[in-house]
């Protein structure tokens, strides 16, 4: 199949005191269209770092990273900016919601941002919000739903717009089990009914399993990568 | 570019709606306040100006202002120059004055304003002759009358005395300044005009004016055929000066052209009101605005530093907000015309307030009540290009507050303001 998302010789370090510190040490990974890849690793290990490199929130200190076979390497803040808008969807680990936005206004921004017709770009989010089980609290306002549901509305943001990657990092990070649950299975249908590419964050190995494939990292390095057998 | 604007507006109304209620409040009413005092305080400060200007226009010069030349005393050849007056289609009226001193006595027996020392109170004073007529339909000075009553026809031996040579004026202020006493219409004064050797002779006062132009105001008035009647041959010199009055939609200076084309500009001198007044109200007039535009910097750095500040403090408190919206794919360009907008929000709710306040409170106030300065009716003076130029300023001041915070914010590194490092 396709790699949508290609990472060649990927390194980041951080300045340590005045020592570098290589958090990424030369990662080479290689994710399919559509597949719902799960990273896990203890604290520390490079988890969001990886994350960040590859959905273009920050930029390496050498290596390539390469999206629908075309290098990003070139690309300014501005492009950069655009291509996220265009192709990604975020879902960060504490709510990132707009207070000032209610429900429907949270989804629609980045349509709107698109260029997205306001009517049809209601539609598109009502439609969305429905999808995940929060179609009835579209005119709440982020401080009147609960985290589950706030995290159901990040999860319409990130795939309202039909990105071609979302990128979670821990969604579940501050829920409980049943909450999580839900999250998780919604994450789930986007893979399987849309075909979205996923790559999510996650501390809890039950939730990894629910992915195609897991990649365990440790200090900077890819210790396992295993394909989930359905 | 579209739907940059687009998204921050969008994301700028819903700002402005969510702004805490007292902030937003507060906010417009501080640049609804620094609106006013620009327009007011300027308005007020230029109005004593252009109220002087009014009145000096209003009660003696008239649109077109005539008088003789320094060579001469007095406005010579006047019967021709009446004739071309009255042929001026463009003219609607004009009013001749003749103007003399005299020396004035009252009542010397019993009057306390006698100083030690003194057997009589005496003052010299100006006397202007005037026709009564004219001055009352061109120039409506009998409406300044504040006691008695303006002259008819068959008054003989009477005149109108200034305000300022009564004791009715504050003393405080005019310390060295002879009056008269307290002189009520229907007393009797003695007046000795210049160049007249006989006794003083007793004259009725039938009112007081109160019109804030000295000529009348520290002096008297009398019908012009009275004094021509005591002077004789020395009135016949001729006029002092002659305010004339245009028609509406007629340019003074078009009138100015015309006089001067049929007349001898070696005897007499044909300016508007605005050049026959002279420098003097013009520097005053300078010195105002100059002072008014001090204030209004002043008044206008205040206010957008006050909404440089709030707009960067939301600013700063939305960070993380707002490097997720970097994040997700807002422009920064989008978040800083959003916070531009909100800036302009508050402005524009703030001047709107501002003009309904001055349109329909204090422009109406201060028609109906002028200040009463000494020498001028002040009135706020209020022109729509200035109006104009002091919002422009406004908007340029809000979109300066609301761009600038935004920039300083969204040019932080995008991921570091979602992590919150
Ligand atoms: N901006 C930075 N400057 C310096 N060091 C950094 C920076 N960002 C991350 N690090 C370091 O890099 C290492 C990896 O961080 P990262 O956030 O990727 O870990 P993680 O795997 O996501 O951990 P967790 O599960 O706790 O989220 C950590 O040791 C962290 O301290
Ligand atoms: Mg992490």
């Amino acid at each position: 199949m396709e790699n949508i998302l290609q990472v060649k010789n990927l390194v980041k370090s951080f300045k340590d005191g005045d020592h570098l510190k290589k958090v990424l040490n030369e990662i080479n990974l290689d994710i399919p269209k559509g597949q719902f890849l799960s990273i896990i690793g203890e604290s520390g290990a490079g988890k969001s770092t990886l994350l960040y490199q590859m959905s273009l929130l920050d930029v390496p200190t050498s290596g390539n990273i390469s999206i629908f076979g075309k290098s990003t390497d070139g690309m300014n803040i501005k492009e950069q900016a655009k291509f996220r808008l265009n192709n990604f969807g975020y879902i960060f680990q504490d709510s990132s919601l707009i207070k000032e936005l209610n429900v429907l206004e949270n989804v629609k921004l980045t349509l709107l941002a698109k260029g997205i017709s306001n009517k049809k770009a209601e539609e598109m989010s009502k439609e969305t919000l429905s999808k995940v089980g929060i179609g009835d609290l579209i005119n709440r306002y982020p401080s009147e739903i609960s985290g589950g549901e706030q995290q159901r509305v990040a999860i319409s943001r990130a795939i309202v717009g039909k990105p071609s990657i979302v990128f979670a990092d821990e969604p579940t990070a501050n829920l409980d089990h049943v909450t999580s649950e839900k999250v998780m299975v919604e994450l789930k249908k986007i893979s399987e009914e849309l075909k979205i590419t996923i790559i999510m964050i996650t501390h809890e190995l039950k939730y990894a399993q629910k992915a195609d494939r897991i990649i365990e990292i440790s200090d900077g390095n890819i210790l396992s990568d295993s394909v989930i057998k359905k | 570019m579209f739907n940059v604007v687009r998204t921050a507006w969008f994301l700028a109304t819903k700002y402005f709606s969510k702004f805490s209620k007292w902030t937003s409040a507060l906010i417009i009413f501080v640049i609804a306040l620094t609106f006013l005092n620009l327009v007011v305080v300027s308005g007020l400060l230029v109005g004593l100006i252009e109220g002087s200007v009014l009145g000096i226009k209003e009660l003696r010069t008239g649109e077109v202002f005539i008088t003789p030349t320094e060579q001469n005393q007095h406005i010579k050849k006047y019967n021709e120059l009446f004739s071309v007056l009255d042929n001026n289609k463009n003219i609607k009226g004009y009013a001749p004055r003749y103007v003399s001193d005299a020396r004035l006595y009252k009542d010397y027996k019993t009057s306390i304003y006698r100083r030690a020392g003194e057997v009589d109170v005496d003052i010299y004073a100006t006397v202007t002759g005037i026709d009564i007529e004219k001055e009352k339909d061109f120039f409506e000075l009998d409406e300044k009358i504040i006691e008695g009553r303006w002259f008819v026809d068959t008054d003989v031996n009477s005149v109108i005395l200034g305000n300022r040579l009564t004791a009715s004026v504050d003393e405080e202020l005019f310390t060295d300044e002879r009056v008269l006493g307290d002189v009520k219409p229907g007393e009797i004064i003695e007046i000795q005009f210049e160049n007249n050797t006989s006794a003083p002779q007793k004259f009725q006062v039938i009112g007081i004016i109160n019109s804030k132009q000295p000529e009348y105001d520290y002096g008297i008035i009398i019908p012009s055929r009275e004094l021509r009647g005591i002077l004789g041959q020395s009135a016949l010199l001729g006029p002092d000066n002659i305010g004339v009055r245009i028609s509406n939609n007629v340019e003074p200076a078009v009138v100015i052209d015309s006089i001067k084309a049929s007349t001898d500009s070696t005897l007499i001198n044909v300016r508007s009101a605005e050049d026959s007044i002279g420098k003097y109200l013009g520097n005053i007039r300078k010195t105002f605005v100059l002072l008014s535009n001090a204030l209004g910097t002043i008044s206008i750095v205040v206010v957008t530093v006050m909404l440089f500040i709030v707009i960067f403090i939301s600013a700063i408190t939305k960070q993380r907000q707002i490097g997720i919206l970097k994040g997700i794919g807002i422009s920064p360009l989008t978040l800083k015309l959003s916070y531009m907008f909100l800036s302009f929000m508050y402005t524009f709710v703030g001047v709107v307030i501002g003009v309904l306040i001055l349109v329909f409170l204090l422009i109406p106030y201060f028609d109906a009540n002028p200040i009463d300065f000494p020498f001028s009716d002040g009135i706020l003076f209020v022109t729509l290009p200035g109006l104009i130029t002091k919002i422009f300023l406004l908007f340029v001041m809000s979109i300066f507050a609301g761009f600038l915070p935004a920039h300083l914010i969204t040019r932080r590194n995008t991921l570091n303001t979602i992590l919150g490092r």
